[in-house]
């Protein structure tokens, strides 16, 4: 297939000049029918291309060969000039607000005034608490990562496998928690626990249950699209033959089916534990003070004890377990899309209780339960936010237009202050991880520009991992004076979208990248062909075929960015903050009424965002591969 | 259905490239002229570098030429490397070394969408998100043609390919055969200088593939398209070119009319791609009588080829060329194909064999001839029957022939044979080739 790539080099020679590149025109023949052909472009004059073959048809330009029959190449100069602007400007982009950050933040863990000193280290590793933080992270990842695959894989059986009446609103409501704001998730799964709340004898408010089964409500989505979307194409003709082999139901599932779903397995698997290991806002909301993960430590260490060197180390920290589950999902993600290949039509067969067997009717029945614990949480949250101390009514949600205790703003404002960085973060997240994806969607004809392809492919998904308070918390170390330059950033408000961009980037990515990538080489070739340049190739081919992708990625990068409370919680200002950061500002405050409130804006919150994944998810054609 | 003569030879006997072929075909034209014509390919080299595996040469110095109006087919097995030549003519690869001229003037360097060819591909490659007139109309719109000259053009040309009023309909309603007229419509449209088709006909089924291969020909000269087809069929190529490059392992082995190289395929590898199935050496003196009994038994079907293949039957050649006593040698050193031979050359064809020379059997070259093997003179051919088919109306039967192996012979109707029976074999003259050993 890297043979139908697209060329983004050609060999230089300078001694020609590009002007020598002249092009020639396509001249009708006599006999042949009337028609237009290509315009005659002019001769460059004084261009050492001069017409050579003078005849009745016209003449076409062109240069003479090189000397010696070698045919002398020459520099493209337009194609290159766009190409490296394509890589150029999202590199430029997240080295700035996400390489050098982050960069930063390390350097600080291992100096100390300049120079270099593993002291931090060696302190922060000798109290018990890091390690209590480490081991409570990788527990409740992996925890959260073994409960979701096994809640999840029968569910894409049910979801994606068969065909029943409603289907298409349950796997729409089952996406639903993925999408919703870590904050909110946090804020429902309290209202059920606390007391007051309907699971509140079970004693789980503040327990390592509750936040795991926060992060499994979380992640079961992931799970059922990762896999659902690959068992939903795959041809059940291979377990037809097991099963005519002689296998029963449960041997030709395990040695035939599994296999074939392996890859998606894995990087459904991989990338809830990387969510899982970098949950911030969910563990901070449930976890109490006995609870956390190495994100909510970090933003602990910087905001409760200012104690910036603890957390850069643990940022380190934090950066040495998101490497190690990133090279898993990539391995992973490498074979699924290899797997994708195997893609047809729906393969989905009518579920009929009646008829169904024993392993059908378990799974069925697993996945109307989980629906159910899905909607319990969610709707508890609706049902908390319309009581208050007086009896049921919508007093909480006319409290959001007062400045409540201690809020310098309303959270119709804060609402406001989202929308708008939301906006703004998703244009710029839709222009940096669009280009990313138009130029890791490539293959280049040479090797070396392949491996650069590859090259960038890697460096551009770091983001995917890296959590957001290190963004976050990066930002706000090494953007008060850019390049020396005497303006602090931190207070123009801009930084709250870019971040909000660079947690938006990876997922942009990776809706569109599948896309472009199935669009096959020779349709380009096609269109060139019929006399398209490159630009036109892409304004014609590449972006009408992605349209809908990029539909979708504008709806998930929107609704990342009104969640997104990780980094913003470090770089929103305080007279101007965010939905998500208002929300937990009102939980951390005693009160009937500001606990009413938080509720009534996690609904809000939760509507907003729910509303506009709802929107792009229509946008969704058949057969789109991807994340999500 | 095993052959046993197969093996032997290696697979490219001729030199490095074909001799390049007369630019122009047809009786009346002038040699070679300085500023040819067309489409020149001199000495390209195409070579990939997949990264682990090294750098692989999928074309290894090929001289072609195509001249205007003519449609060229290349013919060879998949990974011959005809779609890389494709290519680099289109300009989506990069030749490492030679030259790609139009009219004599270099197109190193000049990007595909400034060449004016058209290219086709196996699956249409039709854009899914543009109907069919909107995809008949892309390159009109790439050259600025006006709304309405495009609207007639695009009207046209779906009359052409049989598809008129399907303008509306989206692309993915249309069958696999309707997509693929459309493609050749769409590629039709903007009128290429040359029309570069990459296997179009191989992703449909038999009887359709058999049906559009004439209506790409009866398209293709309608419009006085200049046009190079890559097919790994022959019948394909047969049915849609005027003439025929062979091409094996990057290497040009034979350019020449269809009729020329099915008469007188210029070695074992042509013959062996173009379904020949059985290899006979003529030569009487070379070992029959040296190796004593052994060889005995391929001396009668060795005669009965030479008999076969000594009598002048002028009437059956294609070229119509009456064949003269003693006509040229067949040897390929001295044959160069297109310019030296006349186009008289059926000549050639049905020359007496030389010594060396290996007859090539096709299907049916023998025909069981349950009435009198024995009448016509001398030597008796006979075979042993291993099994029967019956296919279009007569009966191929797979016999073992003394001194051959197993090769298909015809039978008229349907008689009856038992495996293991002997029966008598004469020889049809026209399905069988002389070949240099």
């Amino acid at each position: 297939m890297d043979r139908h790539g697209h060329r983004l080099t050609l060999a230089p020679d300078p001694a020609v000049p590009p002007a020598a590149a002249a092009p020639r025109s396509s001249a009708g023949r006599p006999g042949a029918p009337a028609a237009p052909g290509r315009p005659v472009p002019p001769v460059p004059p004084g261009a050492p291309g001069a017409p050579v073959a003078p005849g009745v048809t016209g003449p076409p330009v062109a240069t003479p060969a090189g000397r010696g029959g070698r045919p002398s190449r020459r520099i493209a100069w337009g194609p290159v000039v766009g190409w490296a602007l394509a890589a150029g400007v999202p590199l430029a982009f997240l080295g700035f607000f996400f390489g050098w950050p982050a960069a930063a933040l390390v350097a600080r863990g291992f100096t100390t005034d300049g120079a270099p000193d593993l002291s931090g280290f060696a302190e922060v590793f000798s109290r018990p608490r890091t390690w209590r933080i480490v081991g409570q992270t990788l527990a409740q990842a992996t925890l959260g990562t073994v409960i979701s695959l096994a809640l999840g894989i029968p569910g894409a059986y049910v979801l994606y496998r068969r065909r029943f009446r409603g289907r298409g609103a349950v796997r729409a409501f089952v996406t639903v928690p993925f999408v919703l704001p870590t904050v909110v998730v946090g804020v429902a799964f309290r209202s059920l626990l606390v007391e007051g709340g309907p699971l509140a004898g079970l004693r789980l408010d503040g327990t390592m249950t509750a936040v795991v089964a926060a992060l499994v409500f979380f992640n079961y989505a992931v799970v059922v699209r990762t896999v659902g979307g690959l068992w939903e194409r795959l041809d059940p003709r291979a377990e037809q033959a097991a099963r005519a082999l002689g296998a029963p139901p449960w041997r030709a599932f395990t040695g035939v089916t599994l296999p074939a779903l392996l890859p998606a397995i894995a990087s459904a698997g991989s990338l809830v534990f990387l969510f899982c290991a970098t949950a911030f806002g969910t563990v901070l909301v449930l976890g109490g003070p006995r609870l956390g993960t190495v994100e909510t430590e970090i933003w602990v260490q910087t905001t409760q004890f200012l104690d910036l060197r603890t957390a850069s180390v643990l940022s380190v920290v934090q950066l040495v377990i998101v490497a190690g589950a990133l090279a898993v999902a990539g391995r992973a993600r490498a074979r699924g899309e290899r797997a994708l290949h195997l893609a047809g039509a729906d393969r989905s067969t009518p579920l009929r209780w009646r008829t169904a067997g024993r392993g059908d009717r378990g799974a069925a029945v697993l996945t109307a339960g989980v629906v159910v614990l899905l909607a319990l949480p969610l709707a508890t949250l609706v049902a908390r936010s319309l009581r208050t101390p007086d009896g049921w009514g919508l007093a909480n949600y006319a409290n959001l237009g007062t400045v409540g205790d201690g809020l310098a703003v309303t959270v119709w404002q804060a609402a406001g202050n989202s929308l708008r960085a939301a906006v703004d973060a998703t244009v710029l997240a839709l222009v940096v991880g669009g280009l990313v994806a138009l130029v890791v969607s490539r293959r280049p004809r040479s090797r070396s520009g392949r491996r650069a392809v590859r090259g960038l492919d890697a460096v551009f998904m770091l983001p995917l991992g890296v959590s957001a308070v290190t963004v976050g918390f990066g930002i706000l170390i090494t953007l008060d004076r850019p390049l020396g330059l005497p303006v602090d950033l931190r207070t123009s408000g801009l930084l709250v979208p870019v971040a909000q961009a660079v947690v938006a980037v990876p997922l942009v990515v990776r809706t569109v990248l599948p896309v472009l990538r199935a669009v096959d080489p020779r349709l380009r070739e096609a269109a060139s062909a019929l006399g398209a340049a490159p630009g036109r190739v892409l304004a014609a081919v590449d972006l009408p075929i992605a349209a809908r992708a990029v539909g979708l990625a504008v709806g998930f990068a929107f609704a990342v960015a009104l969640g997104e409370f990780g980094a913003t919680s470090f770089l929103a200002r305080p007279d101007a903050p965010t939905l998500p950061v208002v929300i937990f500002r009102l939980i951390g405050r005693p009160g009937a009424d500001s606990s009413g409130m938080a509720l009534a804006a996690s609904v809000v919150l939760a509507t907003m965002t729910a509303g506009v994944v709802a929107l792009a998810e229509r946008l969704r054609g058949p057969g789109t591969g991807g994340l999500l | 259905m095993s052959v046993t003569d197969r093996t032997t030879t290696p697979a490219a006997t001729t030199s490095t490239s074909a001799t390049p072929a007369a630019t122009t075909p047809g009786p009346g034209t002038p040699e070679v002229a300085p500023q040819p014509r067309g489409l020149s390919v001199r000495d390209v080299v195409v070579r990939y570098d997949d990264g682990d595996t090294g750098p692989t040469t999928a074309v290894d110095g090929v001289c072609l030429d195509v001249a205007p109006g003519e449609v060229v087919a290349l013919l060879g097995p998949s990974g011959c490397g005809k779609s890389s030549l494709l290519r680099a003519v289109a300009g989506l690869e990069p030749p490492v070394a030679g030259s790609v001229r139009w009219d004599g003037a270099d197109l190193a360097g000049v990007p595909v969408h400034r060449r004016g060819f058209g290219l086709m591909f196996q699956e249409g490659q039709l854009f899914p998100h543009r109907d069919v007139a909107r995809n008949v109309a892309f390159g009109l719109e790439m050259a600025g043609v006006g709304r309405r000259d495009r609207a007639d053009r695009v009207e046209r040309l779906l009359r052409t390919v049989g598809l008129a009023g399907y303008g509306r309909r989206a692309v993915s309603t249309l069958s696999g055969g309707e997509q693929q007229r459309v493609a050749l419509a769409r590629a039709l449209a903007p009128t290429p200088q040359l029309l570069l088709l990459d296997e179009p006909l191989s992703a449909l089924d038999r009887s359709l593939r058999e049906r559009l291969a004439a209506d790409v020909r009866r398209t293709l000269v309608e419009t006085g398209t200049t046009a190079l087809f890559v097919t790994h069929d022959h019948d394909e190529a047969f049915t849609v070119a005027d003439r025929v490059a062979v091409m094996s392992a990057g290497r040009l082995l034979q350019v020449d009319t269809p009729a020329r190289l099915w008469r007188r395929p210029r070695s074992r590898a042509v013959a062996e791609f173009l379904g020949y199935e059985a290899f006979v050496v003529l030569d009487d003196d070379a070992g029959a009588d040296g190796a004593g009994g052994a060889a005995e038994p391929a001396r009668a079907i060795r005669a009965a080829l030479v008999r076969a293949l000594a009598v002048p039957d002028g009437g059956v050649v294609p070229d119509g060329g009456v064949v003269p006593d003693g006509a040229a040698v067949p040897d390929s050193g001295a044959v160069p194909d297109g310019g030296a031979v006349s186009d008289g050359g059926a000549a050639a064809a049905r020359a007496e064999p030389s010594s060396g020379a290996v007859a090539a059997l096709a299907r049916g070259a023998l025909v069981v001839d349950l009435a009198g093997g024995r009448s016509a003179a001398g030597a008796h051919v006979d075979g042993v029957v291993q099994g029967t088919t019956f296919r279009h109306g007569r009966t191929e039967v797979a016999v073992d022939v003394a001194g051959v192996g197993s090769v298909t012979a015809v039978a008229a109707g349907v008689p009856v044979l038992a495996p293991g029976q002997r029966v008598p074999l004469r020889v049809d003259p026209d399905l069988v080739a002389v070949v240099p050993g």
